[in-house]
């Protein structure tokens, strides 16, 4: 199809494009690579540890995304910390946390200055009284998948313009991760990660039963193998707002 | 002799597959089949029904009066002088008409019609993301365009004899030349955005509409 759009010029836009120009064949003028590198964040701007690698490359998305993304823990180095310091340097001081393991949470709230924070289960986040005052703030919705079903999450996130959708792991998967999951090509190591599952919450008018077929079906409903240089499915969690951790490797959150 | 009894007539044929060597179009089978369904039904015929139906009869006259099923005198009564058994009612005259509508929108207005209808659903189950919907205020349905069912959607158009403009025809050559072709961005210093002509990549569409907040230019 053809058609013309006109984008907000800002260096977060730039950036995912510049990451998407690595996925699909677009063209960039020189401008938007320029516009791409401004704004980016200090390696000192976490005051515990260094924002380098794979730590400032989710920082970022972070606050590209405008709080609005998907964080699965599938790297060491994401963690509970990283998502209340990218929060914190947003400048957003109200948090309201749903989730079912409270304990670990205000462990780490405890490092940060926030002005209004409550950690609440999926059920109560739904509750007026407990959306009242904080939904200019931001919603970090623990992701277990017996906590709560699809449409929860998407009405949660409907009601929480910005909400971060965080997976934890547990320690048995904590040894696959580290060695599985800093690649795009997931799949093809045997272990599929759900990622869209988080991404359709977050946005539920982008396209899903696509994911659900093959790759070969999905390829031919959605994508097109000359438009799409034959990447992997685990290349578009860009289009979802979804961190990666091959993400670091890439263009627009590469800052080697 | 009825219009309604020379439309009995040729539904039998068609129905028996009697018509010789003279040819209908597969439309007119339908139409005759359809409209014979509803007269038995005890439904009158519209205006442009009976038209129809009387222009049928000019052209496989000769095969008609050669079978025995109607006289000369019975063609010239039809031709001339149609009656029917019930009266006609008035038809809607609302053209089949196809327009481009800008981003990537077809709109097609038509009389209700089962049979495109059953088409359009038919597009629908092509896509999760692209499905068409009625606009009750315009009265017209709206067929996102993609690359899934743009096929369809040109076969649907022609199938059932829309009638288009230029610009959805400029809008169809536009698309053949853009297949394949690479999208680009580039920044306009005049409005401080980023302009995108976005080809053949419904994905990416997709992303600038919904996440990166783009408008439609």
């Amino acid at each position: 199809m053809n058609v013309n759009f006109s984008i907000r010029a800002t260096p977060s836009v730039a950036r995912r494009l510049f990451h998407i120009s690595e996925i699909c064949c677009i063209q960039l003028d020189e401008k938007i690579k320029e516009i791409a590198k401004q704004n980016l964040i200090p390696e000192d701007a976490d005051p515990l540890f260094p924002l380098t690698g794979i730590r400032r490359a989710a920082t970022q998305f972070i606050l590209d995304c405008e709080l609005r993304c998907a964080i699965p823990s599938l790297h060491e180095h994401i963690d509970r910390h990283l998502i209340l310091n990218a929060i914190l340097m947003f400048g957003i001081k109200k948090i309201t946390i749903a989730t079912s393991s409270g304990s670990k949470w205000k462990t780490t709230l405890a490092a940060f200055n926030f002005d209004k924070t409550q950690i609440i289960t999926t059920y109560d986040a739904f509750q007026p009284e407990y959306q009242k005052n904080y939904r200019d703030g931001v919603l970090i919705l623990d992701w277990s998948p017996l906590d709560s079903n699809e449409q929860v999450r998407i009405a949660l996130a409907k009601e929480f313009p910005k909400t971060i959708l965080f997976e934890n792991f547990d320690s048995t998967k904590e040894t696959i991760r580290r060695h599985e999951y800093c690649n795009s090509n997931l799949e093809i190591r045997g272990y599929n990660y759900r990622w869209w599952d988080m991404g359709i919450c977050l946005f539920p008018e982008m396209p899903k039963a696509v994911f659900e077929y093959t790759q070969r079906a999905f390829e031919k409903s959605a994508i097109y193998q000359t438009t799409w240089k034959h990447k992997s499915r685990n290349s578009l969690a860009i289009f979802y707002n979804v961190f990666l951790p091959h993400f670091a490797n890439m263009s627009g959150y590469n800052f080697a | 002799m009825f219009v309604e009894d020379a439309l009995q007539i040729i539904a039998t044929r068609i129905e028996r597959n009697q018509l010789g060597k003279v040819s209908i179009s597969d439309w007119h089978c339908n139409f005759i089949k359809n409209v014979h369904q509803y007269v038995l039904n005890g439904r009158p015929l519209s205006t442009e029904q009976s038209k129809i139906i009387i222009k049928l009869i000019e052209k496989i006259s000769r095969h008609l009066i050669s079978i025995g099923d109607m006289s000369q005198k019975d063609i010239d009564e039809l031709l001339f002088s149609p009656t029917h058994r019930r009266i006609p009612y008035l038809s809607s005259n609302i053209k089949k008409e196809a327009r481009y509508l800008g981003a990537n929108f077809i709109g097609l207005r038509f009389k209700f019609n089962e049979m495109i209808m059953k088409d359009i659903r038919e597009l629908a189950e092509k896509t999760d993301f692209a499905i068409p919907w009625f606009d009750r205020s315009k009265r017209i349905w709206i067929i996102p365009v993609i690359e899934i069912n743009l096929e369809n959607i040109r076969l649907l158009i022609s199938k059932h004899r829309f009638e288009i403009d230029t610009t959805l025809r400029d809008y169809f050559l536009l698309l053949s030349s853009s297949r394949n072709k690479e999208s680009s961005f580039i920044y306009d210093e005049d409005s401080c955005k980023i302009l995108s002509n976005v080809c053949d990549n419904e994905f990416l569409s997709l992303w600038i509409k919904n996440i990166a907040n783009g408008d439609w230019i």
